[in-house]
């Protein structure tokens, strides 16, 4: 019985083209359109090597620069501060008017940069080369003073560098900002189950469709009934979610890091939880199925909008002005557990808001049922 | 006994339903509920299928309290409802299927029922239709087959040519005799009283929620003045042949306008041949001749003082 009534609520769902536009085709369209939208906004943050010439000749007659030059370009295709390129005098000029460098620099008479506007990269140009004629002099002063010491004992001294205060990465992963976007459009589509649970209520409420009442009429208990329903939607939400994730990741190549298995766990939890809270509105708002389905659709772009869906700023304006806002807002809490999983991984913070959403969906589950299990209607 | 409602009530707030209903619905027939619309025979239907809460009385089926969990009473009803209720996204053979499931578990067993059904409401050709490729006669055919394909002992169907066409509309009367004969109990609704009148040996006439009438058509028809209606053509009648008339056993009324003359027989009697014989008796030249038998109307007419249709 129990495979019968799945293989055919499949079946239904899967060809429900209205319902698989909604839950799958939009948020694959809205995420092709974050995609055009954020794509510069990582290649903004990308540091590109400034170009800078040097004039052949008299680079060959300063080794300590080439020694520096050499430390701060890219190395076997890394990325440096630095794409340095060694030419004579008439090329380094006939370069620098046409914009392919930033920078010429010349070791004679005196170690001078040659730029032809000001900008960042004609800064950090100046910057470096005023650091190395300091170092070179302070290191050219101690070999005056006190000739016993070497140049070469010296440089080593010089090049152990400490820096006391250290850079902690915010995430284990090298994670591209732009993802965050995605995460919440992961948490909308997994709201978006709850079509799923307003169509599962329908068609078991003999008051609410003909459906409804012919398999009420039918020897076949309404809780099993409606635990088959639910699970086949979670099924097919939860597939829904595997193909915008696999879509966000292998076609538009937004990486998730090395959480992905902790991802989909949330995901699952918040498919169960999206579909329970469109069943609960199926079954206590008592009105007609297109206002439901407004209610649901409004609920879930309030609380996305709630969760930084539109506008990040308002996620840390709730959490920090109405923190228990932000504990009761499902979408805010699936945001916040992919973004806890990005901060600190499967931590605590994860976990609480799994909890969070499982506790909702459990309650929202037992309300709809609460309401669904009255086998006899006053009216119909 | 297959159904037994006992002084059933149900109320909508200040309006009665159902009141005070009582029904019997023996095993073997085809027992019709008459009545126009909102004169509570879904109602009724859906209390006896224990939808709808109602204020008292009793329901029983097959000898059993008809309650929402019966479910081994529910494997032996099959229900055909006034409204469409299938999945467009299943074909039509799929939708038989998925709602003879819910009844039938063995899979080698449905497939033969699946199949029954099909050709039983004529659909062979639209197997892997969609509903929404059906038209309206079509579609209640597919409605027909989701209620009965798992061969239940009790039929309840509940206006099932609503918006059918003719020809559609006697194929499926046709099969529910059909049903019936192959031994299955039937309890149709309906406010057509040519259907009724057509398939049900026992009937019961609901307005308002009351049972104004019940009994064999004949015996419904035995309960009103009115019998049959004969109309004459004649233009040749004089008044001592109309007193005449008057005076002849079973004649309710006679009206003469000059061109027809019509005669109402009282009490459900027929007489034709009777007045026939009077006319050629008395040298009356005759023209058409329209004989009018009495219908469920006329009783629902004389009972409640308007049409069925109204």
């Amino acid at each position: 019985m129990i495979a019968h009534l799945l293989h055919y609520r499949l079946n239904c769902f899967l060809k429900d083209r209205q319902m698989i536009f909604w839950t799958l085709l939009f948020p694959l369209l809205l995420a092709t359109l974050f995609n055009l939208a954020f794509a510069n906004l990582s290649e903004i943050d990308t540091f590109i090597e400034i170009p800078v010439a040097i004039v052949n000749h008299e680079a060959n007659q300063n080794e300590a620069l080439q020694m520096a030059l050499a430390a701060a370009s890219g190395q076997n295709g890394a990325g440096g501060l630095f794409h340095v390129i060694p030419t004579d005098e008439e090329s380094a000029r006939q370069l620098l008017s046409e914009n392919k460098v930033d920078g010429i620099i010349f070791v004679k008479p005196d170690l001078h940069l040659v730029v032809k506007q000001s900008g960042l990269n004609q800064t950090i140009l100046n910057s470096f080369l005023d650091d190395f004629s300091q170092t070179s002099q302070a290191l050219s002063d101690i070999i005056t003073v006190n000739p016993s010491i070497t140049f070469e004992t010296l440089l080593p001294v010089v090049q152990d560098r400490r820096d006391h205060i250290s850079a902690v990465p915010i995430s284990k992963d090298q994670l591209n900002s732009t993802v965050i976007y995605f995460y919440s459009l992961i948490a909308m589509t997994a709201l978006y189950g709850g079509f799923w649970g307003l169509r599962i209520v329908n068609e078991n409420q003999a008051n609410l469709s003909p459906q409804g009442a012919r398999v009420s009429v039918a020897p076949v208990h309404k809780l099993l009934r409606l635990m088959v329903d639910i699970s086949a939607a979670l099924v097919i939400q939860y597939a829904i979610i595997l193909v915008v994730i696999a879509y966000i990741q292998l076609v538009l190549g937004y990486r998730f890091g090395s959480q992905l298995l902790w991802i989909l766990l949330a995901a699952l939890v918040a498919c169960f939880m999206g579909i329970a809270y469109g069943s609960c509105i199926g079954a206590i708002v008592r009105t007609g199925e297109g206002i439901k389905t407004g209610i649901l659709i409004l609920s879930t772009m309030m609380m996305s909008f709630l969760s930084g869906m539109m506008y990040h700023g308002i996620k840390y304006i709730v959490t920090t002005a109405v923190p228990v806002l932000a504990f009761l807002n499902p979408a805010n809490l699936i945001t916040d557990a992919f973004l806890a999983l990005y901060y600190d991984g499967a931590s605590p913070r994860y976990f609480t808001n799994l909890a969070i959403l499982m506790t909702f969906g459990l309650a929202f589950s037992l309300l709809a049922f609460a309401v669904l299990r009255r086998q006899r209607y006053a009216s119909l | 006994m297959i159904i037994q409602v006992k002084d059933l009530v149900k109320r909508y707030g200040t309006l009665t339903a159902l009141d005070h209903l009582d029904l019997e619905v023996e095993e073997g027939e085809i027992f019709g509920l008459l009545g126009p619309n909102g004169s509570g025979k879904t109602t009724a239907i859906n209390c006896i299928l224990s939808l709808l809460k109602f204020d008292q009385g009793t329901v029983e089926v097959f000898g059993k309290p008809m309650t929402p969990d019966a479910y081994d009473l529910k494997r032996d009803i099959g229900v055909v409802m006034q409204n469409v209720a299938v999945f467009d996204e299943l074909t039509v053979q799929d939708n038989i299927d998925y709602f003879c499931g819910l009844y039938v578990t063995d899979r080698a067993k449905r497939r033969a029922l699946v199949d029954e059904a099909i050709d039983f409401v004529g659909l062979q050709e639209f197997r892997r239709f969609y509903p929404k490729k059906l038209s309206g006669g079509l579609l209640r055919r597919l409605n027909i087959a989701c209620g009965i394909a798992h061969k239940p002992r009790l039929i309840i169907m509940d206006e099932p040519t609503v918006a059918v066409d003719p020809q559609s509309r006697n194929n499926i009367l046709e099969g529910i005799r059909q049903l019936n004969r192959k031994g299955a109990t039937v309890l149709y609704t309906s406010h057509y009283m040519e259907e009724v009148e057509l398939i049900c040996s026992r009937i019961t006439i609901l307005d308002k929620g009351k049972v104004i009438a019940a009994g064999t058509k004949e015996q419904l028809k035995a309960q009103i003045d009115l019998g049959e209606t004969v109309q004459v053509e004649t233009d040749d009648l004089d008044e001592a042949v109309l007193a005449l008339l008057k005076q002849r056993p079973h004649v309710a009324s006679v009206t003469y306008d000059g061109a027809w003359l019509v005669v109402r027989f009282a009490r459900g009697q027929n007489g034709l041949v009777d007045l026939l014989d009077f006319l050629k008796s008395q040298a009356v030249p005759l023209g058409r001749i329209h004989s009018e038998l009495p219908t469920l109307n006329d009783v629902f007419l004389e009972l409640t003082g308007k049409e069925l249709r109204d």
